[in-house]
């Protein structure tokens, strides 16, 4: 069966819908309520070790098993919650990641003894590239931030345990991430798993007296407080590098960008914006701060993962708020401890379109990268050109389906593959959420967004605007025309949209 | 000039080596004396953001300061490396790093060769490769494959009785023996006159193959504390990574089934050697058998009993100590300058 | 033209590539590792033998470490590369 993105979805995947567009239709009836709990007469809830909790939540083969990424590359908390696993004998547990990063590679192990059995989760770096070489039975379900959310409040995916590290915790479980020994910010993610787990234990290294002074997460939803030596390494801080550009491209690509943004009447007194993460956010993160202090234009908001770069614009009195789902450096982890206009949201506050509104959908303009886009504007952020899974998607696609316009920054080629392709491998951000590309050869335009093609042409009649299909001509003539992959039969993956509804399958690259 | 603008020299004195050793310690790697040009990449204020050294063809000490892995500066760092080495006329390349390090220099295209788990990793780059050098020398040795073979490792620094005693016993118990001779030129007498004297020396042994080590069998690539004759720690993970390439990959090629190693009970470099072949052979299902030296009025014959005897122009002792062979090469011409240097200088090996 | 020696041009940077040529007694040895050799493997292949055709030059052994280089990055690597290993010296 194909989906309106002319993706084929096969039929073997059994209780999967395809994609039917951007605008998301939940069925209510499908709705679970969180589960009841009894936490009267009151509990001891502190556990003195991980194997000693997991008796007591009586987790056991099968079961899946749920862990938040607000430590990055630098948790050590997902390693010692499987060694325990492994420990009490349990086996084949379903891990269901909000993100992983390149320092989870000691998964693997543990994957390959069986402790894991299947991931639904958001992949990235040397698992995704283990996963897609087909080491799993089960393709792993990668779902967006917000697809996430439904999977969780339509039973789709019932989360048994929920092991979320805080930074800092009370006896009853009220937590944070910026008290303790090892703050990490905000606690985004982690707060709405906390929600619909039947079980939720929080790990931390810091136990402080009840009650928690700023609480994040509400003790209403903690079952178990274990103590442990170490969450994570310290979070750094960004380095300082003054007047440098290392990435002329990149530059280049973010002068546009924002000449464009201008130009379409997103970037303006009062706009509000989210950057996406990966060396080019850096890019337009310093390209916009200067156009914001030339033209002495503030924003109202900024949303998203935040960096330091945001906190400057925010100390500055460039944007009036941060609305922070995840603290990306030392910076903002410390500005969300002592600046009330930096504000800890939770998943569902950031992009739960169930909801009476979310600040995705206040967004004026976004910012997003991308390893490969079709003619179609459809994005792939996962694979790279080998067709391995390298990236986390995050909230990729929720933003892009959700903000006022929505541009996709590429360099035109990486390594002679050319960004534009008449077919992406993966697509993970549908192209009817995609309103531009811009890359150093010339900015495309989705020919459903004709209204802005108009007034961009008119306000800035120098942008190097470009048919799409043009481009990737002119850049494939650069680089040459790859030959296209060849796929085996078995799926190693499967990307949901925010409604549950199946954008694509990968299948296992043939070597 | 590197294209961030980042200040690039080479090391100079001791505050940058101290800086280095401490840089250097958080990616688990440990700086080494033996290298012969380091380079270090320095930020605004002077830190060390990134370094890398070079020995002969071999990469080391290479890392990159975590806040600027997105630069590519691990990739400049090789380059650069490289081109020096190519300017001494290596087009061959190897680096020796931790396993933390180890998986950003597969993207550069270089091949792990061996690993010494926790300990330290062998990759290789280039045009020549570990499995077809030993394949063509294989292919190149007609020898019946078909049979279980055993293996030994030379130096013969020279060819003495005690070499040929080893060589002997093993030929009398195995099918096929296949002795190879170290081919790095540290030692005193040259490569080429160790192969020549090992040759010369069992000619009269149908059933063995004398066959230059090449690149990979205790060379400074991989075991540079056996050069260095220091006995530390890394000596241990050297020889294991020494140990696993001959096992994996020689014995493997060769059809190999059996090492036979003389008895070294005073060098600790080389009975940590032992230890290590011990604990690496074993579990593969090879045999490691080790013989006693071969003794003559009470005491080992050791090539470094030939060469201090060389010292003292004592050739009765050397007739005592050394084959027929090697005797007449020592008495030749062609010996005069190699006994001329052994003279000048105090060396273990 | 004739490879005498071993020459080598080029980096492992992104976007560049090392070329190694050296004689060789069997006709043309080329040996690619590519980042993107599954797409591009076959045509880089022809893109060094069509480059030696046109060179006259029969026996040679290749090595390439590509990193995605584009064609003219290649060709202009494999040029300085035949040019050291065939014993030319000036204006290198």
């Amino acid at each position: 069966m194909k989906n309106i993105l002319g993706r084929e979805i096969p039929e073997s995947l059994h209780n999967f819908k395809p994609y039917r567009g951007r605008k998301v239709r939940p069925n209510l009836d499908q709705q679970v309520s969180p589960p009841l709990k009894t936490g009267w007469p009151a509990k001891n809830k502190v556990v003195k070790s991980l194997r000693e909790v997991i008796k007591l939540t009586g987790l056991k083969d099968g079961m899946t098993v749920a862990t938040h990424h607000h430590l990055q590359d630098r948790d050590q908390i997902l390693i010692q919650i499987l060694e325990a696993i492994k420990q009490e004998g349990i086996r084949n547990i379903t891990l269901a990641p909000t993100g992983l990063f390149p320092c989870h590679r000691i998964i693997i192990p543990y994957i390959q003894d069986g402790t894991i059995g299947h991931i639904e989760g958001d992949i990235s770096g040397e698992v995704g590239r283990f996963i897609c070489e087909g080491n799993l039975s089960k393709p792993v379900i990668i779902r967006s931030h917000t697809a996430r959310l439904f999977a969780r409040f339509t039973g789709k995916q019932p989360v048994d345990v929920a092991f979320l590290a805080v930074s800092a915790s009370d006896r009853c479980g009220n937590s944070n991430g910026i008290s303790g020994a090892n703050p990490f910010g905000s606690m985004g993610y982690a707060i709405t798993e906390a929600r619909y787990a039947k079980q939720v234990v929080v790990v931390t290294n810091t136990i402080l007296p009840y009650p928690l002074q700023q609480i994040s997460l509400s003790q209403e939803f903690v079952d178990w407080v274990v103590e442990v030596e170490q969450i994570g390494k310290p979070i750094r801080k960004m380095p300082v590098r003054i007047g440098m550009v290392s990435n002329p491209i990149g530059y280049l690509i973010a002068r546009y960008a924002i000449r464009f943004g201008q130009a379409a009447g997103f970037i303006k007194k009062g706009f509000s914006f989210q950057i996406g993460s990966g060396a080019l956010g850096a890019e337009i993160g310093r390209a916009l701060l200067n156009t914001m202090k030339e033209q002495e234009l503030n924003a109202s908001f900024i949303s998203g993962g935040i960096t330091g770069a945001h906190v400057e614009m925010l100390k500055e009195g460039w944007t009036n708020m941060l609305l922070d789902v995840e603290s990306m450096d030392a910076e903002a982890v410390e500005s969300l401890l002592i600046n009330n206009n930096h504000q800890e949201i939770s998943a569902t506050t950031y992009a739960n379109p169930f909801t009476q509104g979310c600040v995705v959908n206040e967004l004026d303009i976004v910012f997003l990268g991308a390893t490969e886009i079709d003619t179609d504007f459809n994005v792939n952020v996962s694979t790279e050109s080998n067709g391995l899974i390298k990236n986390t998607v995050g909230g990729h696609s929720d933003v892009a389906g959700s903000a006022k316009f929505s541009v996709i920054l590429a360099p035109a080629f990486r390594n002679r593959i050319s960004t534009i392709k008449n077919e992406v491998i993966a697509v993970n951000t549908p192209g009817d959420c995609v309103d531009a590309l811009v890359t150093e050869y010339g900015i495309c335009i989705n020919p459903k967004k004709e209204d802005i093609l108009e007034k961009v042409v008119e306000n800035d009649p120098k942008l190097p605007i470009i048919p799409i299909e043009e481009l990737m001509n002119k850049i494939q003539k650069l680089t040459g025309t790859p030959k296209p992959l060849e796929f085996d039969e078995k799926i190693v993956a499967v990307w949901e949209y925010a409604d549950g509804t199946v954008l694509d399958v990968l299948r296992k690259v043939k070597i | 000039m590197n294209p961030w603008g980042f200040t690039e020299r080479e090391l100079k004195n001791e505050e940058d080596l101290e800086k280095l050793k401490v840089f250097l310690s958080s990616f688990d790697l440990v700086y080494e004396d033996s290298v012969d040009y380091t380079i270090l990449i320095l930020d605004n204020e002077n830190e060390i953001i990134a370094a890398g050294s070079l020995f002969r063809n071999i990469l080391k000490g290479l890392a990159v300061n975590q806040d600027y892995q997105g630069d590519q500066l691990i990739d400049y760092l090789v380059s650069h490396l490289i081109s020096v080495a190519k300017e001494k006329g290596y087009y061959h390349y190897f680096i020796f790093t931790s396993p933390q390090m180890a998986e950003s220099f597969k993207y550069l295209g270089f091949n792990e060769i061996a690993r010494a788990e926790q300990m330290a990793v062998l990759l290789e780059y280039g045009n020549q490769n570990i499995e077809n050098y030993y394949s063509i020398m294989k292919e190149k040795t007609s020898a019946d494959y078909s049979l279980e073979g055993a293996g030994i490792v030379v130096n013969c620094n020279p060819f003495t009785n005690g070499h040929r005693y080893l060589i002997e016993y093993a030929s009398q118990r195995e099918k096929r023996v296949h002795v190879f001779v170290l081919e790095e030129d540290l030692s005193t007498f040259p490569f080429e006159t160790r192969l020549m004297l090992v040759r010369e020396g069992t000619k009269d042994l149908g059933n063995v193959f004398v066959h230059p080590g090449g690149s990979y069998i205790i060379s400074s690539a991989i075991f540079p504390a056996y050069f260095l004759k220091t006995e530390d720690a890394k000596t241990l993970a050297q020889a294991k990574l020494d140990v696993k390439i001959f096992a994996n990959y020689v014995m493997r090629i060769f059809n190999l089934s059996a090492r036979y190693v003389g008895e070294e009970p005073y060098c600790m470099v080389t009975s940590c050697y032992n230890k290590a072949m011990m604990e690496e052979l074993l579990p593969l299902g090879k045999k490691l058998i080790i013989i006693p030296r071969k003794q003559i009025s009470g005491e080992v014959i050791s090539a470094s009993h030939v060469r201090k005897a060389l010292r003292e122009n004592d050739f009765t002792k050397i007739a005592s100590l050394v084959p027929e062979t090697t005797l007449k090469f020592l008495k030749s011409a062609e010996a005069k300058y190699i006994i001329e240097k052994l003279k000048n200088k105090e060396s273990r090996h | 033209m004739e490879i005498i020696n071993t020459g080598q041009a080029g980096t492992v940077e992104s976007s560049d590539c090392i070329i190694t040529v050296s004689p060789s007694e069997n006709g043309m040895e080329i040996n690619i590792e590519s980042t993107v050799k599954l797409q591009f493997g076959d045509h880089i292949r022809d893109l060094i033998i069509d480059f030696f055709n046109k060179k006259g030059i029969v026996n040679v052994s290749l090595f390439i470490n590509d990193r995605g280089a584009l064609d003219y990055v290649i060709l202009s690597r494999l040029e300085s590369a035949v040019l050291q290993a065939s014993g030319y010296k000036e204006g290198l």
